[in-house]
């Protein structure tokens, strides 16, 4: 009798591939960004067949949710830019030249994937068996947290500040605005006053719980900035001026106290983010707020397409 | 006892979840689709909250699955209606094959 968890996850195997397969076939980018979110949801549910569960969490949010509603988002009708001859993507898409290449590259790395997979031992260890004695040391009961946050910190410092660099390169690129602000949508805007108030808790509490149980900074700034969307679909305005300086202060937040942490420390003499026991839980947490905060302006930023007005230095 | 319950509900759920992906397959326009996925697979969703409420440990547990299939109503009702409402815009009558 076959087990059954076998038989889910041969069919989820295939249905990822078929589900990738039809995102790249498919001529409308529409049904393909359609397509492409569900692959995304279909891959946060391999993730937690595969047990990482705090990835199966990121995915589904950031890998689905904002980056599905980014795609769409980018393929709204507006102003058609000046054409130029030849150099659209749609004339690359149809030369069989490219496409011959681009399918030689994608062979190439399946075939280098499928080597990597037969090359590797039956088991990996991985960090657990290091980590395990000393998971009380590292400040953190959820060994993801732990290593994201301790053992592996400067991988995520530099993460963030990848993020912040993001924004500030989508700001600097910005179209100006539209001169009329979208209309109050009404029927979002019942839901949302349901769902962002809930989607903030969700946040919060995505966040708390990431030091002992899946969850974390990425998840909950992912979930936050998806209700700031919300807000922003339904037609809920902020205010206009003012907000710009804050919101910019909060982008950098992330990267400023992250910094600010692991230079406690030096301070006692000790290597640049080398921080153990209870002061470790406390710095964990500090950094995870700072970083939800810069993760959610950061993905709302790099959706909205440009900065919030205010907070900008005068040219003159 | 309680697992054969809960076997039972997401048996039903199955069915459900099956009635409503063939609805979107077969139904000829963008409405009845609608319909389909919304009323089938929300009941669907329902069930399988149910079986996982009553074999869950704590009642707090049983409390969250519950709000999952809440705001998934919310959501999926919202966003059912602005797509009907979209369609009937654009000018798509039902009953035609879309």
């Amino acid at each position: 009798m076959t087990d059954p968890a076998t038989v889910l996850d041969v069919l989820l195997a295939g249905a990822l591939v078929a589900a990738a397969a039809a995102v790249v076939v498919t001529a409308d980018l529409f049904k393909a960004t359609v397509l492409f979110i569900a692959f995304g949801v279909m891959m946060s549910i391999a993730w937690g067949r595969l047990g990482a569960v705090d990835i199966a969490l990121a995915e589904a949010a950031i890998g689905a949710g904002i980056t599905g509603a980014l795609l769409l988002h980018a393929q709204r009708p507006r102003a058609p830019a000046p054409a130029r001859s030849g150099a659209g993507a749609d004339a690359a898409r149809e030369r069989p030249l490219v496409r011959a290449l681009a399918a030689l590259v994608a062979a190439l790395v399946a075939a280098l994937l499928l080597y990597a997979l037969a090359a590797a031992p039956a088991r990996l260890e991985g960090l657990a068996p290091l980590l395990r004695p000393r998971l009380d040391e590292a400040g953190a009961e959820n060994p993801v947290t732990a290593v994201l946050l301790n053992a592996r910190a400067y991988d995520t410092l530099l993460e963030i500040v990848v993020l912040l660099a993001a924004v500030a390169a989508a700001w600097a690129l910005a179209l100006p605005a539209p001169g009329r602000s979208r209309p109050p949508e009404n029927l979002l805007a019942a839901s949302a006053r349901v769902m962002v108030p809930v989607a903030v808790l969700i946040g919060g509490y995505l966040l708390w719980r990431g030091a002992a149980a899946p969850g974390g900074a990425f998840q909950a700034g992912a979930v936050i900035a998806g209700a700031a969307l919300l807000s922003a679909f339904a037609g809920i305005e902020l205010p206009r001026r003012g907000i710009g300086g804050p919101v910019r202060a909060g982008a950098a937040a992330g990267t400023l106290v992250f910094l600010a942490a692991g230079a406690y420390g030096p301070l006692r003499g000790a290597p640049y983010l080398h921080y153990r026991g209870h002061e470790a839980e406390r710095w964990i947490l500090v950094i995870e707020i700072a970083a939800t905060l810069a993760i959610a302006i950061a993905l709302v930023g790099v959706f909205m397409g440009r900065p919030p007005p205010g907070g900008e230095r005068r040219a003159s | 006892m309680l697992e054969i319950a809960a076997a039972a509900l997401i048996a039903m759920a199955l069915v459900f979840f099956a009635a409503g992906t063939a609805g979107v397959i077969r139904f000829p326009d963008v409405y009845n689709r609608l319909h389909a996925v919304t009323k089938a697979d929300n009941v669907g969703l329902g069930l399988l909250v149910l079986a996982l409420a009553i074999t869950s440990p704590t009642p707090l547990e049983a409390a969250k699955h519950a709000a999952i299939w809440i705001l998934v109503l919310i959501a999926s009702t919202t966003a059912c209606h602005l797509i009907a409402r979209d369609a009937l815009r654009r000018g798509i009558e039902g009953g035609r094959s879309t």
